[in-house]
């Protein structure tokens, strides 16, 4: 394919996959809970549920608006003097010493000398661009461009920082070229405590790729400076840390805190007629979820439509508080107006939280943490049964109950393609012994899809009853015992044409019935059957058509994804969020998800919604609100 | 973009950036889903580009740029999005999960491989591919809005194409017999 072929192929495709008329809004039916018309949260947002679906964009934006609005300005309030982010680089002339200076890092040193390619850096007698990008209180940069030798050179600097220390996590520079390569050194660098200055000189050695010419595709650079000097102060660890850090995070807290949301309008939970209990309702949002058996309140919706930030978990405990898990903080939501934070120790993102019976938490982020009385706990080396982070590795991993770990990939940002196949190999640790598969031993049909398992994993094994473990990729399903690996069923995944189908979920539920969603790609005739949910269940696999009797254009289902039902069922989560399916051996009930447009009315007038798998934003929940509901049978 | 509209958001006049951002979502979003590929992300994304719109928008020299810089603003967004996703998101809209006919299923297929060869340029690399091919932005709007010099958005789109083509190649090389099956059975 040349290239203006390929050119307008990507114009087409592109074009193809683009937002639908510039609308956000429909594609993301959005929850209506508690929909009473309208609803006015902070300056300047109005909300009409009614709206149509133009107007329903501009509540989208408005939304948006309010989402900047109420936490840019919060923060501004609340840090005052705020008075110069940079990420619209000024420009310098440099002097024989160097002051690269951003609201988030002031740097000095004598020197500073790059030598890369046989050419040597200083960005003397340069205009220096400095920027920052001023990220959070975990992440921020310092970014330094300037010209030297015909070219344009860079300095990147890759910030992070816990509730102890700040340090450099990488550092970035050009290969010395026009359109320079990266390259790369990946730190700690610079660890200091936080509040406190790094002072020293330093050698960085860097390497890279380098250009395809390069003798043996391969670079190297050296940084040195000398006489360094660095003070970080990320977002938060300022004056007013605790509030900023707050504040910016967390949407809702801001009208918790200031006792701006409406007081409760209903009271108490109530069972929703799809299957899903509403946790709390306040000023004509709602709160559902379900109350799973083990006390955690698996949020389902909140019809708030607060992208900025979103629930991650939550977690009732036993007291009664409502423990709210966003991705970088936690509140706990006891009387009415209150609300604890506890921010900080985790790095990367918490991704579900537990609340255990002394009041403490189990925090499931970058390794599993314990919160107690704001005291954070880093629980090694034994992680619980399921997903971890591991941090020494730096790569996902899932430990089995037998003791035994399987590790992904190692994760990749989108660098190099190359990068990313060289990183394929799973790899299995049993009695402190590490065996690595390669993708093509454990998929052998093609390793063409594996490059996607670091992107968009379709990687998803869950724990076969005999310690083994089923993995599916996008177009494959395996199973391993621990010592090979065997292709599983490939007559049920095929398709009649022969041609690929996506497998798109696989769930092992508590029965031990395995659960496969695949997506076909068939042709002709049997084109209405290209979903299928298979099941394996004493040893046979069984078909269960999705759309059965349905033309597609009728049904236009699109299932992503599944989950378990208490009653050993699967629901099935549909790709355009309009409703949700739930099959529990009959058929398919349908369970609705009403949008602004269609919208479910209660015996008692009450107007609810939704069935979504997003859990978004976050409401005062007063824990007297909370409670488990027997469900109901779900209603057609 | 109106001028005034910029001039006034820049003082603080909140209706003045509440009328703003909605005029400026749709591209932005536009923009962060050509180059992020989902939905959510793209959604993130873009308001993480608004917040920074926001905040420095004082600082913004010239109002008739405002354009050109919350797209720099975006793509900045959407390199953290990227950074920051998690590994074992459910991944939801591919075009390539619709049924297909069977006269167009080669170039559904077509598209998978660009599906998959997009996700794997940069960010930097996506973006001007967007800018180019899907906003049809001319080099000079490209170059403003990337923040680098005009002449460089050919090198750079240049690059994005080279490295989506390797991308699309290593994939074909690595499924030949998921390559055949297809065309015979087509």
């Amino acid at each position: 394919m040349n290239d203006d072929l390929l050119a307008k192929a990507v114009g087409d495709w592109l074009e193809a996959t683009d937002s639908p008329a510039l609308d956000p809004g429909a594609s993301r039916a959005r929850a209506v809970a508690g929909a009473r018309a309208s609803s006015q949260v902070g300056s300047g947002w109005r909300v009409d549920r009614r709206a149509d679906g133009g107007s329903m964009w501009r509540w989208t934006a408005a939304a948006a608006v309010a989402l900047v609005l109420g936490s840019v300005l919060l923060l501004g309030a609340l840090v005052p003097g705020e008075s110069q982010p940079s990420l619209t680089a000024g420009h310098t002339a440099f002097p024989s010493t160097i002051h690269w200076q951003t609201e988030v890092v002031d740097l000095r040193a004598e020197s500073m000398r790059l030598d890369v390619e046989g050419k040597v850096f200083t960005t003397a007698g340069a205009p220096v661009a400095i920027g920052s990008d001023p990220g959070d209180a975990t992440s921020w940069t310092l970014e330094v461009e300037w010209p030297e030798h015909g070219v344009g050179q860079r300095l990147y600097l890759y910030f992070v920082a816990d509730d102890r220390d700040w340090w450099v996590r990488e550092v970035r520079t050009y290969d010395g070229f026009a359109e320079g390569e990266w390259v790369y050194a990946d730190g700690p660098f610079l660890r200091t405590p936080l509040g406190e200055v790094f002072e020293g000189d330093v050698r960085i050695d860097l390497v890279g790729r380098g250009r395809p010419d390069a003798p043996g595709n391969h670079v190297e650079a050296a940084l040195s400076i000398d006489r360094l000097r660095v003070s970080a102060t990320p977002h938060g660890r300022d004056e007013g840390a605790a509030d900023a850090v707050v504040h910016r995070l967390l949407r809702g807290a801001r009208s918790i805190r200031d006792g701006l949301l409406p007081q409760p309008t209903r009271a108490p939970a109530t069972p929703e007629p799809m299957g899903v209990t509403v946790v709390a309702q306040a000023g004509g949002l709602t709160l559902t979820g379900e109350l799973l058996d083990n006390g955690v309140v698996r949020i389902v919706d909140d019809g708030a439509g607060n992208k900025l930030e979103p629930v991650v978990s939550v977690a009732l405990a036993p007291d009664g508080t409502l423990w709210v898990a966003r991705h970088k903080a936690i509140l706990a939501l006891g009387r009415p107006g209150e609300v604890k934070i506890a921010a900080g120790a985790p790095q990367g993102k918490i991704e579900r939280i537990e609340a255990n019976a002394d009041g403490s938490l189990t925090v499931y982020a970058d390794g599993v943490w314990r919160l107690h009385d704001r005291d954070w706990t880093l629980l090694e080396p034994a992680p619980p049964d399921g997903w971890f982070y591991d941090q020494d590795e730096g790569r996902s991993s899932l430990q089995l109950p037998d003791g035994s770990v399987w590790r992904l990939p190692a994760p990749r940002e989108w660098i190099e393609y190359e990068q990313a196949v060289g990183a394929d190999t799973l790899d299995l640790r049993s009695e402190d012994r590490w065996t690595s598969f390669t993708m093509e031993e454990v998929f052998p049909i093609t390793r063409a899809q594996f490059p996607d398992m670091w992107i968009s994993p379709r990687l998803v094994p869950p724990i076969a009853p005999g310690g083994g473990l089923w993995v599916s990729s996008q177009r494959s399903l395996s199973r391993s015992d621990g010592q090979s690996w065997t292709e599983v069923a490939p007559d049920k995944l095929a398709t009649l044409s022969g041609a690929p189908v996506l497998v798109k979920d696989v769930l092992l539920d508590a029965h031990g019935t395995l659960w496969v969603l695949a997506h076909g790609a068939e042709k002709g005739a049997d084109r209405a059957r290209v979903q299928r949910l298979l099941r394996l269940a004493d040893g046979a696999w069984e078909t269960i058509p999705l759309d059965e009797g349905l033309p597609w254009e009728a049904t236009r289902k699109r299932f992503y994804g599944l989950d378990p039902t208490d009653s050993g069922g699967v629901i099935l989560l549909e790709q355009d969020k309009k409703a949700d399916y739930r099959y529990d051996g009959s058929g398919l009930v349908r369970i609705p998800a009403p949008g602004p447009h269609d919208t479910v009315t209660m015996t008692d007038g009450s107007v609810f919604g939704t069935a979504r798998p997003r859990s978004l934003g976050l409401l005062m929940i007063p824990a007297g609100e909370i409670r488990p509901v027997d469900r109901r049978a779900p209603r057609d | 973009m109106d001028r005034d509209l910029v001039e006034r958001a820049q003082k603080g006049d909140l209706a003045a950036f509440d009328a703003l951002t909605v005029s400026t979502y749709p591209r932005l979003y536009r923009l962060a889903l050509g180059i992020l590929r989902e939905a959510d992300q793209a959604e993130d994304a873009t308001q993480g580009a608004l917040i920074e719109v926001w905040r420095y928008l004082p600082r913004l020299r010239d109002p008739q740029a405002y354009e050109a810089w919350s797209y720099r603003l975006l793509v900045r967004s959407c390199m953290r999005e990227a950074r920051r996703r998690t590994r074992w998101l459910p991944e939801i809209a591919l075009d390539g999960d619709e049924p297909r006919a069977p006269d167009d299923y080669g170039p559904v297929l077509d598209r998978d491989q660009l599906e998959r060869g997009f996700r794997r340029l940069s960010v930097e690399h996506r973006a001007v591919i967007v800018m180019r091919y899907l906003l049809d932005m001319s080099h000079e709007d490209t170059a403003a809005a990337l923040g680098i010099a005009p002449g460089t958005v050919g090198s750079r789109l240049s690059r994005a194409m080279e490295a989506l083509r390797a991308a699309i190649e290593a994939d074909e090389r690595a499924a030949p017999a998921l390559r055949q099956a297809t065309e015979t059975d087509a």
